[in-house]
């Protein structure tokens, strides 16, 4: 089954506070967009480690939003960047864009 | 209890934020996006509790625990579950909490600490600094996009290690050369270079002014870190 992502961590943060719920989705968004943008220069200009590190604070966000799954997979993609291995690249792209389409809808 | 966060995601910084408030019994004051922030702040002001996330760029939590004389409580923050058997071997960090961040595991966290200890800063008094010149290593060349640049070695101000980079900061300049701070350290002389962290490299005679665990040059706030303090103090009390 495909893990879709949800928002029942930051539900249970804003704990029925809707403009908590709302301040962070925004910080979010815009972080997320940030980091992606960042890991995906670093891959072009080769700088893995680099790109790992982006890929780390991204991956906060493939947990906030219940990606159990795929955060496994992501903290592979992580560790396989620190050895100059690009091998989940294409899976860890189909995940931020899973997250993409989702916050964009939010 | 009083209490910073040095995170550099802001929504990690933001949920700390909110979980605090819940908590009650906790005072927010000051939130940091790097950890040099923080240094500066703890040089100023006591503090009973600090959230330090592991992963930062350039200098991590465990490098800015290190810098610290007498640290306060630490909460160590990551999405990372590796690090937890390093971040015990620090006496300061009571807990290891990893992300997305949970109310109940943070109230379990914090009932572990039973009299907060404030941090206490103390500036080292130095009286003057002694710089003997090497005269036979006055200047190096850095190859820089093949040419080579001549650079006074008096000019230097400090060295940082960037990866498999240095930066190096002269008076009126800077360089990012392809070397290791190991490399360039042997190049230059001992009686005006030190290093005060492992990654950084400082001229002593460019030192403007000391904290007790970091050290200003130009205008950069260079860490100290507490195995490399004895002997920049010792060399600033030679004279």
């Amino acid at each position: 089954m495909i893990e879709k992502p949800n928002l029942k961590y930051i539900k249970e943060l804003a704990d029925g506070d809707t403009s908590v719920e709302k301040d962070v989705i925004e910080i979010i968004k815009n972080e997320f967009k940030e980091e992606e943008t960042q890991y995906l220069k670093h891959l072009v200009a080769s700088s893995y480690k680099n790109a790992a590190a982006s890929v780390h604070k991204l991956n906060h966000k493939v947990i906030i939003f219940g990606l159990e799954n795929n955060y496994e997979l992501a903290i592979l993609h992580e560790q396989n960047l620190k050895n100059s291995n690009l091998s989940l690249i294409s899976e860890y792209e189909n995940i931020l864009l899973k997250i993409s389409i989702f916050i964009n809808n939010l | 209890m009083t209490c910073i966060f040095i995170d550099d995601e802001k929504t990690s910084r933001f949920i700390l934020q909110n979980l605090c408030e819940k908590v009650g019994n906790l005072e927010v004051i000051g939130q940091f996006s790097n950890a040099m922030d923080a240094l500066k702040f703890l040089n100023k002001n006591s503090v009973d509790l600090i959230f330090l996330d592991i992963h930062m760029p350039g200098f991590s939590g465990f490098d800015f625990i290190e810098t610290l004389n007498l640290p306060p409580k630490i909460i160590l923050t990551t999405s990372d579950r590796n690090f937890a058997i390093e971040a015990f071997e620090y006496e300061s960090v009571i807990d290891y909490l990893v992300k997305p961040l949970q109310l109940d595991r943070l109230k379990k966290t914090l009932k572990k600490i039973k009299a907060p200890e404030p941090i206490q800063v103390k500036t080292p008094i130095v009286e003057s600094v002694e710089i003997k010149d090497n005269k036979n290593k006055n200047h190096l060349y850095i190859n820089i996009d093949r040419r080579l640049i001549k650079i006074n070695i008096n000019a230097i101000q400090s060295i940082k290690a960037l990866g498999d980079y240095i930066l190096l900061k002269t008076d009126d300049t800077e360089y990012k050369v392809h070397n290791t701070l190991k490399s360039i350290h042997i190049k230059l002389p001992d009686s005006l270079f030190l290093k005060v962290h492992r990654s950084h490299i400082i001229n002593t005679s460019k030192i403007i002014d000391i904290e007790d665990n970091s050290v200003l040059i130009g205008k950069d706030i260079i860490p100290v870190s507490r195995s490399n303090r004895p002997e920049l103090i010792r060399r600033l009390n030679l004279l």
